[in-house]
Parts: C-alpha cells; sequence; structure tokens
C-alpha cells in the first residue's frame, strides 16, 4: 500500500501537474505543466516567490489550485486526497515538530497517522533512527534539539511511512556538512529503492550533484526543464555550471 | 523627536513599541474606530465602578482602613514581583531579540534595563485599567492628592520588577534552568490566582459573612501591618499628598530596580546562555512497542502534550480558581439550597470551560498544523480525535466532585454527567467551527481573538448550569436554556455546513 516496490507495466508518472494555476492578491502559478517520472530524483529551482513552494503545497494538498489537475501515481490528488497523502510526504523548511515529544514518539505518531502497521514501523524507525545517527538522542525530548537535529528527525517522520513521492522544501538550509551528507545519502538511497524526490533548493551544487533532471520556474511558470547537459544545450551555455544555466534562464526570461 | 540609535532611550522606545504591539494585537481585525470605541467605553465603565466603589467606601468606612489598604497594596505589590519573576525567565528562555541585543555593541546593561523597563510596562498596564479610574475618580470627587496614586503605582512596579528580576536570577543560579522556570510558572499562577480569587470573593460574599470574614482577618491585617509599616509608610504619606514623601517613594524606587537591574544584568545574561544550552542530555529510556492507529496516535500525542506542558497545566488551574467564585455565589444564598443544587451548575460550568479551552488547544493551538493536513487523515476524522482525548483530561479534572455530588446524592451526579458532556461539546463545537490559531501557551488570552465567541462560549455555559438547576426543580422551564443553547449553536455554525444541508 505505502511501500517503495517496483514499478512495472505501464509507466504512470509519479507526479503529472497539468495548467496548474493559483492566485493570490496576485498569480503564483501560472498554467504550470509538470510531468516527474517515477523513480526520479527532481530538483525545482527559481528566484524566491517563484511559485516553487506553493507548487508543493498544492500537490502536499496543503491548498487547492484555483485550475488545473494534479496527478501522484495516476491518483487524483483533487478527487482523492487521501488516497494521494498516503503514498506521499512533505517536509518544509520548517521542520513540523512538536517540541514535548521525543523522536521515537515523534516517529509513533507519524506512523499512526499514515496507518503503518506498528511492528513494520517500529522496525523502519529503528533504521531511520540509526542511519540518521538519532540514537542517543531517541528519548529526549525535542524541545533542545538544534536545527539540524530537528530537520533530521522530520525527514524520518517524513521517511517513516515509506511514501513514494518526497517533496522536500529547502531541505538543506542551515545544516552543518556532516548532517547534511547524512541527508543526501539517505535520499539518494529512497530514489535508488525506488521513490521519487521532488525538492527546491537555493543551493546550486546540490542540484547539480543530486537531480537526474531540473526544473526553472520563474512566475508560475516552467522556463527551463531537462538534465543539465540538456538544459545547457537548451541555453547555449555548454562549458557552464547550474549557476550559469540558471542565472541565464532567469535573466533570459525577465529580459 | 528622533532618538540616536543606540542610546538607552531608542532601545526602550523599541521594547515598549513591541510591548505595545503585544497589547493593541487584541485589537486585530478591529477597524479604528471599532478599536477606539471599544477603548473609549471601557474605559468609561471602569470609571463608573470606580466611583461605585469611592461610594462604598462612603457607605461602609470600616472596610476601608489602613490595614486594609496596606492588605490590599501587598496583594498587588505580590502579583506585580510574580509578573516580574515570570517576565525576568521568560526573557531568559524567549529570548530571540535578546540574542540580537546581547551580540550587538551595545552594553549588556542596556539591553537587560530596557527590558525590565518593558515588564514593568506590562506589570503596570494590567494593574492600570483597575487603578488609574480609581484616582481620577477620587480626584473628581475628593481633591488633587488621589493624583498621588499614578507614582505610587509606579514606584510599586519598579520595585516589585527588581525583586522579581533578583528572585529570577536567584532561582536560576540555586535550582537550575528548567526548574527556574517551573516554579517560577508555579508561584506567578498561585499568587495570581489568589489575587483575583481574592478580589472576586471580597466582592461577591453576602454582608454577614464579609462582617464574619472581616473580624477574623483584620487582628491578623493589624499585625502584618505593624511588620510592614515601615514598607507602607512612604506609600501612605505620598497618599496624602505629601510631596516630599512622594518623591523619596519614587526616588526609592528607581534605586532599588537600578541597583538591582544594573547589578545583575552581566548575570543575567550569562543565565541567559545557560538557558540557550540547558537542553535535555540524552536519556536512557525504554523503547517501547508503537501502538496503532490514527484516533489512537492523535489522543496519546494530545495527552503527552498537554501533561508535558507545566504552563499550559498551571494556566488550566488557574482557569477552575477563577470559576470557583461561582460556588460563593451559589452559596451565599439566604435560601436553604441544597449542596447537590450548588455543586451541580459548577460542575457543569467547569466541564464547559474545560472543554472549550481544551478543544482551543488541540484544535488552534496544534503546533504543526500542516503535518496533520498532510496526512491521509479527512480533516472530520483528525478533528474528532482530539475531541475525543480532552474528555479524559476533563473527567479527571471532574472525578474528585463528581464524586462528592455522587456520596450526596446519585441521580444529581448522573444528570451533571450528562449535562455536563453536553455543555463540554457545545463549547467544544464553538471552538471547532471557529478556530482561532495561536500559541497553546496563550490559551488563557484566547478571548482576545474574538471577543464573540468569548460570549458565546460563557452564555452557553452559564445556559446548561441554569438548565441543570431547573431540571432539580423539575420545571420545563429547562427547556429554555437548553433552546437558547440550540439556537446559539445553530447561529454560530459555520457556513459551509449550511450550505451542505440546503
Amino acid at each position: 500500500m505505502d511501500g517503495v516496490g517496483p514499478v512495472t507495466g505501464v509507466m504512470t508518472a509519479a507526479l503529472q501537474l497539468t495548467a496548474v494555476t493559483k492566485t493570490f492578491t496576485k498569480r503564483a502559478v501560472d498554467g504550470l505543466n509538470l510531468t516527474i517520472q517515477p523513480g526520479q530524483f527532481y530538483a525545482l529551482l527559481g528566484p524566491n516567490g517563484a511559485g516553487k513552494t506553493t507548487t508543493l503545497r498544492m500537490i502536499a494538498g496543503l491548498m487547492k489550485p484555483d485550475s488545473g489537475s494534479i496527478s501522484i501515481f495516476g491518483v487524483d490528488a483533487l478527487k482523492d486526497p487521501v488516497a494521494a497523502k498516503r503514498i506521499t510526504a512533505w517536509l518544509p523548511d520548517e521542520p513540523m515538530l512538536y517540541d514535548k515529544l521525543t523522536p521515537l514518539e515523534y516517529l509513533e505518531f507519524i506512523a499512526g497517522l499514515w496507518e503503518v502497521v506498528p511492528a513494520v514501523a517500529q522496525k523502519r524507525a529503528a533504521e531511520l533512527i540509526d542511519i540518521l545517527e538519532l540514537g542517543p538522542h531517541r528519548h529526549t525530548r525535542c524541545e533542545g534539539f538544534s536545527r539540524g537535529m530537528k530537520q533530521k528527525v522530520a525527514l524520518a517522520g517524513a521517511l517513516v511511512h515509506e511514501p513514494r513521492l518526497i517533496m522536500l522544501d529547502e531541505p538543506l538550509t542551515g545544516l552543518d556538512a556532516a548532517i547534511a551528507r547524512q541527508v543526501k545519502d539517505l535520499l539518494n538511497a529512497r530514489v535508488r529503492a525506488g521513490a521519487t524526490i521532488i525538492l527546491t533548493t537555493h543551493i546550486l551544487e546540490v542540484a547539480e550533484r543530486l537531480a537526474d533532471r531540473i526544473g526553472i520556474v520563474k512566475n508560475g511558470r516552467l522556463v527551463g526543464e531537462g538534465t543539465l547537459a540538456e538544459l545547457r544545450a537548451q541555453f547555449g551555455q555548454s562549458a557552464s555550471s547550474l549557476e550559469d544555466v540558471f542565472l541565464a534562464v532567469t535573466a533570459r526570461d525577465a529580459a | 523627536m528622533k532618538l540616536s540609535p543606540g542610546s538607552f532611550l531608542w532601545l526602550l522606545a523599541h521594547d515598549q513599541r513591541l510591548a505595545w504591539r503585544g497589547l493593541t494585537a487584541m485589537f486585530v481585525g478591529w477597524s479604528k474606530p471599532a478599536s477606539i470605541v471599544a477603548v473609549v467605553a471601557g474605559l468609561v465603565g471602569l470609571h463608573a465602578l470606580a466611583w461605585g466603589a469611592l461610594s462604598l467606601r462612603t457607605l461602609s468606612p470600616e472596610y476601608f482602613t489602613r490595614a486594609s489598604l496596606a492588605t490590599a497594596a501587598t496583594g498587588i505589590a505580590l502579583w506585580m514581583i510574580a509578573q516580574g519573576l515570570l517576565g525576568g525567565t521568560r526573557s531568559l528562555y524567549e529570548r530571540s531579540d535578546l540574542d540580537v541585543l546581547f551580540a550587538s555593541p551595545l552594553p549588556v546593561w542596556k539591553a537587560v534595563t530596557s527590558r525590565a523597563l518593558a515588564i514593568t510596562g506590562s506589570s503596570l498596564a494590567a494593574v492600570a485599567p483597575l487603578l488609574m479610574p480609581l484616582a481620577n475618580a477620587g480626584t473628581i470627587r475628593e481633591g488633587a492628592n488621589w493624583l498621588a496614586l499614578y507614582p505610587i503605582i509606579v514606584s510599586m512596579a519598579l520595585a516589585a520588577t527588581a525583586v522579581g528580576f533578583i528572585l529570577a536570577v536567584g532561582l536560576f543560579a540555586i535550582v537550575g534552568p528548567r526548574r527556574a522556570r517551573l516554579i517560577s510558572q508555579i508561584l506567578a499562577a498561585l499568587i495570581a490566582g489568589a489575587f483575583v480569587l481574592g478580589v472576586q470573593v471580597a466582592a461577591i460574599l453576602p454582608r454577614g459573612v464579609m462582617h464574619q470574614v472581616w473580624a477574623a482577618v483584620s487582628g491578623v491585617q493589624g499585625a502584618l501591618l505593624e511588620v510592614a509599616a515601615p514598607l507602607w509608610a512612604p506609600a501612605f504619606a505620598a497618599a496624602t499628598g505629601d510631596a516630599g514623601a512622594l518623591l523619596a517613594l519614587l526616588t526609592g524606587a528607581l534605586v532599588i530596580f537600578g541597583a538591582a537591574v544594573v547589578t545583575l544584568s552581566g548575570t543575567f545574561a550569562r543565565a541567559t546562555l545557560t538557558a540557550a544550552g540547558s537542553a535535555d542530555a540524552a536519556r536512557a529510556g525504554r523503547d517501547r512497542p508503537f501502538q496503532a492507529g490514527v484516533q489512537r496516535a492523535l489522543r496519546i500525542k494530545e495527552w503527552r502534550l498537554l501533561i508535558r506542558d507545566h504552563n499550559l497545566v498551571a494556566q488550566i488551574g488557574l482557569q477552575i480558581i477563577y470559576t470557583l467564585p461561582i460556588a460563593v455565589v451559589l452559596l451565599r444564598s439566604p435560601q436553604d439550597i441544597p449542596p447537590a443544587i450548588a455543586l451541580a451548575p459548577l460542575i457543569v460550568v467547569l466541564a464547559a470551560q474545560l472543554a472549550a479551552s481544551l478543544s482551543w488547544i488541540t484544535v488552534s493551538g496544534e503546533d504543526a498544523p500542516e503535518l496533520i493536513a498532510t496526512a491521509p487523515v479527512p480533516a472530520i476524522r483528525a478533528t474528532a480525535a482530539k475531541l475525543s482525548a480532552i474528555a479524559l483530561p476533563v473527567a479527571v479534572i471532574l472525578a474528585a466532585p463528581l464524586l462528592t455530588l455522587a456520596l450526596i446524592s446519585p441521580l444529581a451526579a448522573v444528570l451533571t454527567v450528562a449535562f455536563g458532556a453536553a455543555a463540554g461539546a457545545s463549547t467544544a463545537l464553538l471552538n471547532v467551527w471557529h478556530p482561532m490559531p495561536g500559541n497553546r501557551r496563550g490559551m488563557l488570552r484566547r478571548h482576545s481573538q474574538s471577543k464573540v465567541i468569548a460570549i458565546a462560549e460563557h452564555g452557553v455555559a452559564l445556559l446548561w448550569a441554569v438548565a441543570i438547576v431547573a431540571t432539580f426543580f423539575e420545571s420545563k422551564a429547562s427547556l429554555v436554556p437548553v433552546g437558547l443553547v440550540a439556537i446559539v449553536l445553530l447561529t454560530f455554525r459555520p457556513k459551509r455546513l449550511v450550505a451542505r444541508h440546503s
């Protein structure tokens, strides 16, 4: 039900956004079309206010688009949000934690919400705590944790129900190098196991190193998409870094 | 006037601006004219009350002796000390902007003194609505010497903040950061509770009982006054219009405040650093088997968060204390009301108030609402689980009075459980239908978010209390309050519910 299994048969997109639009006081997302295949590590980049977080929040079911459709592994997320949420995880830049709970209690709570079989959840929680080196602190309340520790607990919470689509909004912000490495290794392992990851980041080296495909949004629209090589070819920056490509794409669109 | 950046006055203006914005937060969502009308109406009402209190002084001068005034002043001073203690320990923990100030080139004493003055200001803001109208009404009725109340209260607030600060730093050094916070919260809650309860009980006690109580405590007051005479002598002299005494009082308070705060500023700054690093050490614990189910997960989470938050527990305790005067009102009746009939409506009101507070905590005070929103759980199921979680704490808190009632009258106890459950469900629904997101630690201030819901909540609680009393008298009139509750709930049900059924 919620496990990450091998993809067989006809390939259904892990995530398909069709003409998704959202307007607040101004248009945040403007007819966005986006398709991400299963097992991909997708980086969604864009300048501040481009509509990245709004897009992820709509996919996570935190807000509804004004128009358009969202499909997650073939599940219509707008018509059947509960089924869509069952296979997704959302990790915002500010960890969604309870200060008075310990990491182990937090993971038990998340597993309960996603209705994971307790014995299975306990085994997964133990593995995640081990991988993220939270073991000595698993019975300590989160209230005194550093930002990095809190982010690790939140990440463990996002993964304990083994979602098929994982959305991460700036997951490495404020983490030290060692913790950032742990997080990146864990995410890579999830992709190898068949999960699909979509992440937003302003650290372009992270996107360059981790992502299979990169999408660049500006003013709520996808203005560039592909592998790094494809983006370079597309925007004539053949010998440049992702940073150069990003700046060229966002500047060109503005011109 | 443009203040020089980095100067003490500039910093003071910064802290006072933050304090002012906190104070005016209760009018968020109100138009400016509506806010002004509300403030003016409140001031007029408070002045009318003060006028009435001064009239009472003429009618019953026996209650307004030097000893009773000293007792009242001591109560206010204790309350202010508690606010200073609480403000000091809060500053140690909720210190994000203090970190910025301590990291700046400003001298530490400036930042600490400015913060201490902000605490003094909040103490003053809390007592000013009661005491300042008294000074104004007294000035009009009896003369300008009543204006001395202004500097007297300011002096008291300065001295009390200084004592509270000393206590906060002392507690921190003696018992450590975690216990210091817990002790200060309990002390502040007890003093505030006793203060409010004392004021209410004094106001509502029957005249005969009041005489008896007065006779019993006046001896103690006299003894207290003898001990405290040197402390209050300047205040009494100032109150009679002695300008020299007034100046001495204000100067003395400023010296105490300045000496305490400036001397302790370094210790205070070091204490904030210690508090920052006072996280729990890694604990050894037993890995218990995980439990299954959404409902169970949500309930256990709510119980854990509730029982582990001492501040919240203290606030709930205060809420119970604040409700107790209702029992006094019922028991003061000249008729012989059976104890069951006096106790049952109190339990019903408590059930309603507790259910309202706890439902606000679980729904509006949810720490991670987006986590719950992204879980594969329909919102209605999550809310139902949260509401089921509050039933247990309400039952535990009311178990003792219910058991007492059951010993007096089992039937009354059964009826009280039924009416209490209905009352709790009604006020909980109001809070679920009209969530007002906020920090759960601000539970007692939640009514400042919506006065309309506050009035509806109190009204519903009282209507259920009236209903149970009418039921005890086997009166068909009990249907009237129940009908009124139904009207209130129908009025306040959310529009989407109305739309769904239309």
